[in-house]
C-alpha cells in the first residue's frame, strides 16, 4: 500500500491533570474521508490540533506525508488546509479581500481566489463584508480559506456546529464534491448524521482513546444491536416486566432526553407482533422502529450519548 | 430580589472576580493613578515655584528678602531662584523647567517674562507678586516669540502623546483582539512571515501617526502660528525613533493578554501614568526632585522633550541623537521581550 497521508503512533497529551489523549494510533490514506466522532472532551480537537502542528504531543509520533512538523514545517503548512472552531475574520475586509489575504501567504495567483469562491458557492458574496455573512456563509468562507492553496489534506474542526440543518447540508454537499479532487479529509464532529453522510470511515474517540474505527456498517454490525423499537406509554406507565423474554431481546431502557422507552432487538420484524401483544396496542401513545445508529453504538460502549 | 435579575448580577460579578487579571488591573490601576496624582498635587507637600533670574537683573538681597517673606507666609510655598544667563533662562522656559524668567529691561526695570496662557506660570507670578509691596510690582512681559509660548510647549507634547496612544491602542489592542477572535492562531497556521505580520503594523501605524501629527502641526500653524524651528529631516528621524519605541512597547504589552478587557486594563496602566508623568500638559518638574531622574527617562517624556528641542529650539538630529538611541533601545528590548513570550494561541 502507498505511504499513508497521516500516521500516528501511541499519541499522548495531557493538560495539567487531564489526560486529553491516552495512546492514540491512527493511519489515514490518500482520499479517505475520516470522521473523528465523540462527545465533548473526548480528545477530538486536541488530536486534530496535534495533526495541524498547533500543539505538540507529550509522547508518541506523528508523520504527515512521511515527514513531521519538526522536520518540515514549511512544506506541511502548504500541504494542509484547516479550519478551526469559531474563527472570526477581520470585520472590515470583504470576503474576496479575506481570501486574497490568505492566498498571499501561500503565494497563489489571484484567480485561485475566484475559483475557490465558486467552489464554496460564495461568488455572489465576494464584495460583502464578513460581519454581514450568515453562520453558514462564514463557515463556507473558512472552508474557502482552507482550500485556497489546494491542500492535499483538509482538517476541519466541527465545521457545522451551530449551523441550521439547511446550512449544514449545504456544507456537506460542498465537501462531498471535493472528494473527486482526491482530497483527504479529517473532520471532528458530534453529529452522527454528518459522519454518516460524508465519511466512509468513522473513528470514535472517548476519554482520549479510540473506541472504534471502521466503516459505518462494519461498526454497527460488529458492536451494536441490530434494530431499535422506541415507544411511549399512555399515562407514563412502566412497560410490562417480561419484555426481556421477547425473542432477540438485547436491551431496554428509558431515554430521559426523548422521554421514550428504547428496546433493542435482533430484528423488529420478528419481535414487533409479540411486543404489541405484551404491551397492548391501546396502551401505546407512540411507536417507532428504526435501524440502529452510531449513538446506539456509543451508548452500548460507554453508557453516554455522542452529543453529550 | 427577582431570581433572574440576581442570576444576571451574579453572572457579571463572577465574570469580574473570577478573572484575576481583570481584578488586578481594576484595583491596581486606580490606586496607582491616585497615588501618582496625589504625589503631584499634594497640598501638604511643599510647593516649590521655580523662577529663573537673568544675571544681575535682581539683587541677591531682594532674592533673600522674597524667600524670607514666602517662608513667613506659608510653610508650604517656597521659591527656587536660579541665577542664569539670558540664554539659559529662556531655554529653561521653553522646556517648561522654569515657570517664568525675571530680567531687566533697557530702562533697568525688572519684568516677568512668561506666556500668560500658561496657568502654571500665571500661578507662580501671582504667588511672587503677592510677596511684594505696591512699589515693587513686577510687570508682565508676555512672550510672543515663537517657540517660547505655552502652545509651543504643548504641541510637541500632544504629538508625542498622540503617537503613544495611537500605537498602543492601534497595535496592542488590535493584536489582543486578533488573539481573542482566534485569528492570530489561524494566521499562525499559515506560512505567513511573522516579520511581515509585525512590520505591517509598524508601517501602517507610522503612516497614521504621521498623518495625525501633520494635522496637529497644520492646526497649530493656522491657529497659533506655531512654527517648527528645527529641520524637518531631524524631526522625521526622531519621530521614527519614537514610533519604534512605542511599537515595541505595544508588542510587549499585547504579547499575552487573552481578551480585550484585560488588554484595556494593561494599555491604560501603561498610557495613563505616562500621560500624567511625562510633562505633556505641565512640566514633570512639579513632582518631587527625587523622582524626576526617573520621570525624565519615561519613553513619552524622552520623546516629548526631544520633539520640543527640535521644534522649539531648532536642535538638529545630532543634539537629540542620544534620546533617539534611547528610544530605539527601548523599542528593541520591548520587541525582543514581547516576541519571546508572544502567545499566538
Amino acid at each position: 500500500m502507498s505511504q499513508p497521508v497521516l500516521d500516528i503512533k501511541e499519541l499522548h497529551k495531557s493538560f495539567r491533570n487531564l489526560k486529553a489523549l491516552n495512546g492514540v494510533d491512527l493511519t489515514v490514506h490518500k482520499g479517505e474521508y475520516v470522521a473523528l466522532l465523540g462527545p465533548n472532551g473526548a480528545g477530538k480537537t486536541t488530536l486534530l490540533e496535534i495533526v495541524e502542528g498547533i500543539q505538540k504531543p507529550d509522547k508518541g509520533t506523528i508523520h504527515l506525508f512521511g515527514t513531521s512538523w519538526h522536520e518540515n514545517k514549511k512544506e506541511l503548512r502548504h500541504k494542509i488546509g484547516l479550519s478551526f472552531q469559531d474563527t472570526r475574520f477581520v470585520d472590515r475586509l470583504t470576503v474576496m479581500e479575506t481570501i486574497l489575504l490568505f492566498a498571499s501567504f501561500y503565494k497563489v495567483p489571484k484567480k485561485k481566489a475566484a475559483e475557490v469562491l465558486e467552489k464554496v458557492k460564495l461568488t455572489e458574496k465576494a464584495n460583502a463584508f464578513v460581519p454581514s455573512l450568515s453562520g453558514g456563509q462564514r463557515q463556507r468562507l473558512a472552508l474557502a480559506i482552507a482550500l485556497v492553496h489546494s491542500p492535499e489534506i483538509l482538517l476541519l474542526d466541527e465545521p457545522t456546529t451551530g449551523l441550521d440543518p439547511h446550512a449544514r447540508r449545504d456544507l456537506w454537499h460542498i465537501l462531498d464534491q471535493l472528494r473527486k479532487d482526491g482530497l483527504t479529509l479529517i473532520l471532528t464532529t458530534h453529529y452522527m448524521e454528518e459522519a454518516e453522510y460524508l465519511c466512509q470511515r468513522i473513528v470514535i474517540l472517548y476519554q482520549g482513546k479510540i473506541l472504534a474505527d471502521g466503516a459505518m456498517d462494519q461498526l454497527l454490525s460488529s458492536h451494536a444491536a441490530e434494530q431499535v423499537i422506541e415507544f411511549q406509554l399512555i399515562d407514563d406507565l412502566a412497560p410490562p416486566e417480561n419484555l426481556e423474554k421477547l425473542k432477540g431481546f438485547k436491551e431496554l431502557y428509558f431515554e430521559q432526553r426523548t422521554q421514550k422507552w428504547v428496546l433493542k432487538v435482533d430484528s423488529h420484524f420478528s419481535t414487533l407482533k409479540k411486543f404489541l401483544s405484551k404491551v397492548g396496542q391501546d396502551n401505546l401513545r407512540l411507536l417507532e422502529t428504526r435501524k440502529k445508529n452510531l449513538d446506539d453504538l456509543f451508548i452500548s460502549m460507554t453508557g453516554r450519548h455522542l452529543s453529550e | 430580589m427577582n431570581n433572574s435579575l440576581w442570576k444576571l448580577i451574579a453572572m457579571h460579578l463572577k465574570e469580574f472576580y473570577r478573572d484575576p487579571e481583570i481584578l488586578f488591573w481594576t484595583i491596581f490601576l486606580p490606586i496607582a493613578t491616585a497615588y501618582i496624582l496625589g504625589v503631584a498635587f499634594d497640598d501638604n507637600r511643599r510647593h516649590i515655584q521655580k523662577i529663573a533670574i537673568v544675571r544681575e537683573s535682581v539683587s541677591q538681597s531682594n532674592i533673600t528678602e522674597w524667600q524670607q517673606k514666602a517662608a513667613n507666609l506659608s510653610a508650604r510655598e517656597s521659591f527656587e531662584f536660579s541665577i542664569l544667563s539670558e540664554e539659559e533662562a529662556m531655554q529653561r522656559l521653553r522646556r517648561g523647567r522654569t515657570a517664568l524668567v525675571l530680567q531687566s529691561e533697557n530702562t533697568g526695570n525688572v519684568v516677568a517674562v512668561f506666556d500668560p496662557g500658561n496657568r502654571e506660570s500665571n500661578s507662580t507670578y501671582l504667588a511672587l507678586t503677592s510677596l511684594l509691596s505696591s512699589e515693587e510690582k513686577i510687570p508682565i512681559q508676555a512672550i510672543t516669540q515663537k517657540g517660547h509660548r505655552y502652545i509651543d510647549f504643548l504641541i510637541p507634547g500632544l504629538i508625542a502623546m498622540g503617537v503613544m496612544n495611537s500605537i498602543l491602542w492601534g497595535v496592542g489592542y488590535s493584536i489582543i483582539e486578533f488573539r481573542m477572535k482566534k485569528l492570530l492562531r489561524r494566521l499562525n497556521a499559515t506560512p505567513m512571515s511573522r516579520l511581515h505580520f509585525f512590520l505591517s503594523y509598524f508601517v501602517v501605524r507610522n503612516l497614521v501617526t504621521l498623518f495625525e501629527a501633520l494635522i496637529l502641526l497644520v492646526f497649530g500653524y493656522f491657529s497659533f502660528k506655531h512654527i517648527i524651528q528645527g529641520d524637518l529631516l531631524s524631526l522625521f528621524l526622531f519621530f521614527l525613533a519614537g514610533n519604534f519605541a512605542f511599537s515595541g512597547i505595544a508588542l510587549l504589552i499585547s504579547s499575552r493578554a487573552g481578551n480585550t478587557r484585560i488588554g484595556n486594563g494593561i494599555i491604560n496602566a501603561v498610557t495613563m501614568p505616562m500621560m500624567v508623568l511625562s510633562g505633556i500638559f505641565f512640566s514633570y518638574l512639579n513632582f518631587p526632585e527625587s523622582v524626576i531622574p526617573l520621570l525624565d527617562k519615561l519613553p513619552l517624556a524622552v520623546f516629548a522633550d526631544g520633539l520640543r528641542m527640535i521644534m522649539n529650539e531648532g536642535a538638529d538630529f545630532s543634539i537629540v541623537a542620544g534620546k533617539a538611541v534611547y528610544l530605539v533601545a527601548i523599542g528593541l528590548m520591548s520587541y525582543f521581550a514581547g516576541l519571546k513570550i508572544f502567545r499566538w494561541n
